[in-house]
């Protein structure tokens, strides 16, 4: 997994897992924009959130991508979602700032470089992150997952819950399933647990 | 924000100059980026171009409308138009309609700077897609050329 960074965006490739990665920042919703694209050209639909219902939908809506693949896109990338990217390097006002100006005076020199800026920021954090990525064991991650899909008696949310937790990476994330939509906080008191079911994934809040 | 809700099983392409309309290459197109059809129907629009309506089998996320609106060939502005109200969480339905926003920013001569001029002003994250997809801006401006010649 590569990072690269352009001039106005980060472009990230993962070769073992066939995905391109575009991070931009919307000056619109001053925000980062996420667009994933699988090795074939499919799109995935943008995950800008941790929202595991909504991540699960995608993969029953969105064409012939399947759900183990995604699954697996989603564990092994699921740290690239903007939740995380905003704590990671949060996007300051002065970006909308500089774009409003940009948009007035047909100058976009000054938002590029901020823009620039705060990407080439990103990129080191992500980068760091991703080190720690790549030392996940694939082969368990491809066995679990194997495992997930294919018993049918699995209780699968305790099955991810199981290897998340004991991984070290995501000790973070120990309450992954349990993270409030809003602020990403999983400790916040507005959580949501998500129970994922072979077809569905509801949640119960 | 767009919630992840919003999806549709419709893509309407805007096409003003038919002879450059190829049903052949938009099938090909939708294939490779792993969507399936399920029928498409053309109708003539008011400004001798034409309106078609692409069925797709299971329904996609509307965020990659403008972008597949713009890749398979539709009017590039009105693809604009489309990123941008949906970055605004406007009303969508309207692609064949008045879009009733904007207006006196649209480039009326449509040279291809004035498109991308456009495009970094109101809708910057078509412009960014259209060069993950295309490869690189040169790329982007023989893109938009094309499409307005």
């Amino acid at each position: 997994m590569s990072v690269e960074l352009r001039e106005r965006s980060l472009r990230i490739l993962d070769n073992q897992l066939g995905l391109r990665i575009l991070i931009f920042i919307s000056p619109m919703t001053r925000s980062y924009e996420i667009f994933w694209q699988d090795i074939h050209g499919r799109f995935i639909k943008k995950l800008d959130s941790i929202k595991v219902c909504s991540i699960f939908s995608v993969s029953y809506c969105e064409s012939a991508y399947s759900e183990r693949n995604m699954l697996i896109d989603i564990m092994k990338c699921r740290d690239i979602h903007i939740g995380i990217l905003k704590t990671l390097v949060p996007i300051p006002s002065e970006v909308y700032n500089a774009y409003a100006y940009a948009r007035t005076t047909g100058d976009y020199e000054e938002y590029y470089k901020l823009v620039k800026d705060i990407l080439t920021e990103l990129r080191g954090k992500l980068e760091d992150r991703i080190n720690e990525m790549i030392k996940f064991n694939y082969a368990e991650m491809d066995n679990i997952i194997a495992n997930f899909f294919n018993s049918q008696l699995l209780d699968y949310g305790t099955e991810i819950g199981n290897w998340v937790t004991g991984n070290p990476l995501y000790e973070e994330h120990r309450l992954y399933g349990q993270y409030c939509h809003n602020c990403f906080n999983p400790v916040c008191n507005d959580i949501e647990r998500v129970v994922i079911t072979e077809k569905a994934v509801v949640i119960n809040k | 924000m767009i919630p992840y809700e919003e999806i549709t099983d419709v893509i309407k392409l805007d096409i003003d100059n038919v002879g450059k309309y190829s049903e052949e290459k938009v099938k090909e197109l939708l294939r490779k980026y792993g969507y399936e059809i399920d029928g498409i129907q053309v109708k003539p629009s008011k400004s001798l171009g034409m309106h078609v309506f692409i069925h797709l089998k299971q329904p996609i996320s509307i965020d990659l409308i403008p972008f597949l609106e713009a890749m398979l060939g539709s009017d590039i502005i009105r693809s604009c138009l489309i990123q941008w109200r949906i970055n605004h969480n406007a009303y969508l339905d309207i692609f064949f309609n008045s879009v009733g926003v904007i207006n006196s920013r649209i480039p009326m001569k449509k040279s291809v700077n004035d498109v991308v001029k456009f495009m970094r002003c109101r809708c910057p994250e078509l412009l960014e897609k259209l060069e993950f997809e295309l490869g690189d801006s040169q790329k982007v401006y023989e893109f938009i050329s094309d499409a307005l010649n």
